[in-house]
């Protein structure tokens, strides 16, 4: 084994999977290396602490105590009588029902305010019944057909208004939802690299892990390519922690392309390509 | 009552069948509360939000997992609520890490062989809660509590594959903060 292979070996040993001839070229390794000789002693060393925990602590009597009242005390919650929740579900249906029977249609403006008003009252609604401890599954289903009722009521308003109501809804939820996607920095400079791994799958939750410790935004897109596994990970990150993510990545790479492929010159917007081995 | 039927009968609304049914994960529960914020007020607490979050939400149980797996999913996560609520800092209070790595003392250890003991696994304690939440969790539930890969996929709802990377990872930095104080684990011995 060499030097690179060693972290799977200590974890297969941290993990009781490490067969005797496993240990025994571990143990030579490390004989001619200082830095892993390091890291067997750490390994060691932290398995005997870890074996030293147990999976089980006894809790302190005040404490037991104290979870079995709580769980007493909200057993006897009534249930029955929850009058925020009815006030919010009574108001919802008013307003449904106010809709439904409305004298006139409205029309243009008034339609689009109607739908928006009916549509807030019961979210309202079923935003006060969440946010009620324990409510039981079926007061949330009394809210949700609040909801739906509502729902049902703007929409037997004149349905010309409504459509333009909703299409004017749905923009704003795209641009939303638009605002929310990672950053892929339209027109800043994107650094491509390219990585061949032994294992896609694996190398992409690595790097969604590390995006995150590395404070970054990622995306990955998976593909196949001539029957190989494949994926772009675009990813975005300050500009401090570039160089270090790119060096925790480049340990994956099969490649043999030169340690200076993956170095960063402020750029700060990357497109790693993973091709399977 | 056999594990089962406690778990219908607390569905049903039992409250004693309830407490029965978690007498025998409280242990479990505390252990993982205790190792992920490293001090007993807050383990504490923890337990107490777990078990009503339990409580409450019971009768979505479905028996497909191991009761004991789903109990560890529903106080993993309210670790995690609690933790990401805080954007927690490591408490370095060594107080509240030696809290986290008390044990009775050994029949044949010194005062000062058990004060090590006590020391080193304050330290471990304190490097695994300098880790991120996430990693934290994985490598709790893998290292002390023993869960398998596919018991901690299910408690954390992801996949095997990102628990094993992120167990990996996070023994890599465990590595890495006890080479860094050598001297103390070299005082403790292999």
């Amino acid at each position: 084994m060499n030097c690179t292979q060693l972290d799977q070996y200590l974890d297969a040993m941290l993990d009781g999977t490490l067969t005797a001839d496993e240990l025994s070229s571990v143990d030579d390794h490390c004989q001619g290396c200082a830095a892993c000789a390091e890291k067997l002693k750490a390994n060691r060393q932290m398995m005997r602490v870890f074996a030293e925990m147990a999976p089980e602590m006894d809790v302190p009597l005040p404490a037991q105590a104290r979870w079995r009242e709580a769980v007493r005390n909200e057993a006897r919650r009534p249930a029955r009588l929850n009058f925020r929740l009815i006030g919010g579900i009574a108001a919802a249906l008013v307003v449904a029902l106010g809709a439904t029977f409305a004298l006139k249609a409205p029309a243009g403006d008034d339609a689009k305010m109607l739908s928006v008003r009916t549509e807030q009252s019961a979210d309202a609604a079923l935003s006060d019944s969440r946010t009620l401890d324990a409510a039981p599954a079926m007061e949330f289903e009394a809210a949700d057909d609040a909801l739906i009722e509502a729902d049902g009521a703007a929409e037997s308003v004149n349905m010309a208004e409504e459509d333009e109501a909703v299409q004017e809804a749905e923009a704003v939820e795209f641009a939303a939802e638009a605002a929310n996607l990672p950053v892929k920095s339209v027109g800043a400079p994107m650094r491509e690299i390219g990585m061949v791994v032994d294992d896609v799958n694996r190398v992409c939750d690595y790097a969604r892990d590390l995006a995150q410790e590395y404070e970054g935004d990622i995306d990955i897109q998976h593909f196949d390519e001539d029957g190989a596994a494949c994926a772009n990970l675009y990813i975005d990150l300050p500009a401090a922690n570039a160089p270090e993510f790119l060096e925790a990545m480049r340990h994956f790479d099969h490649s043999g392309a030169p340690a200076d492929a993956f170095d960063v010159d402020g750029e700060t917007s990357l497109l790693l390509v993973l091709r399977s081995e | 009552m056999d594990e089962r039927q406690l778990i219908e009968r607390a569905i049903r609304g039992d409250a004693r069948a309830f407490n029965d049914l978690m007498s025998a994960q409280e242990k479990r529960m505390y252990a993982v509360a205790m190792r992920m914020f490293g001090n007993r007020e807050d383990a504490e607490d923890c337990l107490q939000d777990a078990m009503l979050r339990i409580f409450r939400s019971i009768s979505g149980f479905k028996f497909q997992s191991s009761f004991s797996t789903w109990v560890y999913r529903v106080t993993m996560n309210t670790c995690l609520d609690e933790l990401r609520k805080r954007k927690n800092r490591p408490n370095t209070s060594l107080d509240g890490l030696l809290d986290a790595g008390w044990m009775p003392a050994d029949a044949q250890d010194t005062p000062e062989q058990h004060a090590l003991r006590a020391e080193v696994r304050g330290s471990v304690y304190g490097f695994i809660r300098e880790l991120p939440e996430d990693m934290r969790a994985a490598v709790v539930l893998r290292d002390i509590q023993g869960l398998s890969y596919e018991d901690i996929a299910q408690a954390l709802d992801t996949n095997v594959g990102t628990v094993k990377s992120r167990i990996s990872r996070g023994r890599e930095k465990l590595r890495e903060k006890i080479m860094a104080k050598s001297e103390l684990f070299d005082r403790y011995g292999v």
